[in-house]
């Protein structure tokens, strides 16, 4: 029974934070961009989301806004970065500082209650928490899928060579900075997906909430991915890889942090002992022959 | 891939250890979630935990988890509250209220601290919530500041950008305005800009305000030098602040919100349905005052104590204190 809700636990949890786990790892796998912004973007989906639903606005609309202001952020940040003139780490602590400042006057107070608010998934967990979960995983899945598709096709092909090599891409004629602008439009948006769907699970948005969760999100997925390298005995992950390392990552992630929370851990320590078993895990998972290949 | 396979049979075996915090059959076992580490969050814990002890006489387990301000962590800890079927969970403050409130549906919750209205708890089904407020009005904070400054006209008020002081503050400017005073007011993000912000506050300032707003109150030293090179009084809300510099401040004993929670789930856990039980708010002011600090400002103690007396506050002086 403790088993089945431990399972519970680490899935619901693991469901709202996927989309902004998938748009880090395009962002730091692709892009080769650590982009900062992701924290703000998930807060910026959130707060739109609210504040539109709280002003008596459809709850599609809502969200399809809130979307599409995640996306802008990524535009945002994409122009903040245009012609390499400020370096991808900064422009991304920039544009989140803009965006701290953004996503409080969005809202106009520091936090909105959505308890009693309808939103996109209240009527399902008004008819069970598993009817409520379905859904949320129904769009979670929904938006990952998508930008798996994207990632698969051309137009994944160009941010990964942008990512590896924008110097040659520019010299091949393609309009680099529209496929930059394109990739962080949506890396961001997907942050937004996840805020979105958080701020409904947990009955509020607030400005303070996407605090650490790019750095959480990284962690995540590096950890996914190395997993994934020694299982399949590889160097470099396909698209479904990747994604699969993501899903990994983040599963992991969630159910480190809920077994030890369940065994009576003090969560002051929770992170440091976290930390170890994850290295530990880490240095158990990759063999020393791979990592000489890697090198 | 030996040696993964068994890492994860280890972490199977941590999972199936999921079972060593589930409560005993006899006992009731309380989840109270602190979101973050705070003084007053442990005066609030231990008033909750000494008053249910005299008022609740069956053996009771209180669990005490601090989330370090982690959205996640506290997701979690509210999830596995949930999951242990603990008999109350006790949230401190606003978000884990609402959080526990949107993932908590068959479980008592009493929310400590938290602004929570009558009306939102009667939406909600079912309605599974008692309250207790902690915030004291600010026509009440502003009338004992006038009351004690009768010539005041310009006062500073240094907040947060924390969700519930933001609402407080448009009621303190209200609240001055009526009595004559005007209230300008400095948002401050983050700590590490608490000391250039304060810096700039207007010459013509002739005090400064704080509300009970847990960032500002973290930095109270930096104001309290500021404070005292411009022989400008620092008044706050809560007990803590003026321990720690301050000089005066009309607020409520923290542990008391823990008190009057406890009486809550006391009732609670005696058979009373919990959405009968009033919200509690904090009615009981006292004024806590650091001599120390009211020196350093260049202040005196004669205008504070008859306006306390006037308005029948009980006024408490700081053992320890800059």
């Amino acid at each position: 029974m403790m088993l089945a809700s431990l399972i519970s636990a680490i899935f619901t949890q693991s469901l709202t934070f996927l989309p902004l786990a998938l748009g880090i790892s395009i962002s730091y796998s692709l892009l080769r961009a650590t982009d900062m912004t992701l924290d703000g973007s998930f807060v910026l989906g959130a707060a739109v989301f609210a504040r539109l639903v709280t002003l008596g606005i459809s709850p599609v609309i809502a969200g399809l806004c809130a979307l599409i202001a995640g996306s802008l952020a990524g535009v945002m940040v994409s122009f903040i970065q245009r012609g390499g003139r400020v370096d991808p780490l900064l422009a991304g602590v920039l544009a989140t500082f803009i965006l701290t400042s953004g996503n409080l006057a969005l809202m106009g107070r520091p936090n909105i209650n959505l308890l009693t608010q309808h939103t996109l998934v209240s009527t399902a967990f008004a008819q069970s928490n598993l009817a409520g979960w379905s859904l949320v995983a129904l769009y979670s899945l929904s938006f990952c899928l998508i930008s798996c598709l994207l990632v698969r096709s051309r137009f994944g092909l160009m941010l990964r060579a942008l990512g590896d090599n924008p110097a040659l891409l520019k010299r091949l004629g393609t309009p680099v900075e529209t496929y930059r602008l394109l990739g962080f439009a949506l890396t961001n948006s997907l942050a937004a997906v996840s805020g979105i769907l958080t701020a409904q699970t947990v009955g509020y948005a607030d400005v303070g909430m996407g605090f650490g969760m790019t750095l959480t999100g990284i962690g995540a997925i590096i950890l996914g991915q190395q997993i994934l390298r020694a299982m399949l005995k590889r160097t470099t992950l396909r698209v479904a890889a990747e994604f699969s390392a993501c899903v990994i990552g983040v599963l992991l992630y969630f159910f480190a942090m809920n077994g030890l929370l369940r065994c009576d851990i003090n969560p002051v320590y929770l992170k440091m002992i976290l930390g170890i078993i994850l290295i530990i895990f880490l240095r158990s998972a990759v063999n020393p022959n791979q990592k000489r290949a890697q090198s | 891939m030996k040696k993964l396979t068994q890492l994860l049979i280890t972490l199977l075996c941590v999972a199936a250890l999921a079972s060593c915090d589930q409560k005993k059959p006899s006992e009731i076992t309380i989840g109270i979630i602190e979101p973050l580490e705070h003084t007053a969050m442990n005066e609030i814990v231990a008033g909750f935990s000494d008053t249910l002890k005299q008022l609740y006489h069956q053996p009771v387990r209180i669990k005490v988890e601090n989330a370090q301000s982690d959205a996640n962590l506290q997701r979690a800890i509210i999830q596995k509250m949930h999951d242990a079927n603990y008999d109350m969970i006790i949230p401190i403050g606003v978000g884990a209220s609402q959080m526990s409130l949107a993932m908590v549906r068959d479980q008592p919750i009493v929310s400590l601290a938290s602004d929570l209205s009558d009306s939102t708890r009667q939406q909600l089904h079912p309605c599974n919530v008692a309250v207790v407020h902690d915030e004291i009005s600010a026509k009440q904070l502003i009338a004992f500041v006038h009351a004690v400054y009768p010539q005041l006209t310009h006062l500073m008020l240094i907040h947060s950008a924390a969700d519930k002081v933001f609402p407080e503050v448009t009621e303190t400017i209200a609240a001055g305005k009526a009595v004559g005073i005007t209230v300008d007011h400095l948002m401050v993000a983050t700590l590490p800009e608490l000391y250039n912000s304060a810096q700039s506050i207007p010459a013509q300032t002739q005090a400064i305000l704080v509300l009970k707003d847990s960032l500002i109150v973290s930095g109270i030293s930096t104001l309290a030098k500021l404070a005292a090179d411009r022989h400008l009084p620092l008044i706050t809300s809560d007990q803590g602040s003026v321990q720690d510099g301050a000089a005066f401040s009309l607020g409520v004993h923290e542990r008391q919100i823990g008190v009057e929670g406890a009486k809550l789930a006391a009732a609670v856990l005696n058979g009373q349905s919990i959405c009968n039980l009033p919200v509690v708010n904090m009615e009981k002011l006292t004024v806590f005052v650091n001599p120390n600090a009211l020196q350093k400002d260049s202040q005196t103690l004669a205008p504070i104590q008859t306006a306390a007396d006037q308005m029948h506050y009980t006024i408490e002086m700081t053992k320890t204190g800059v």
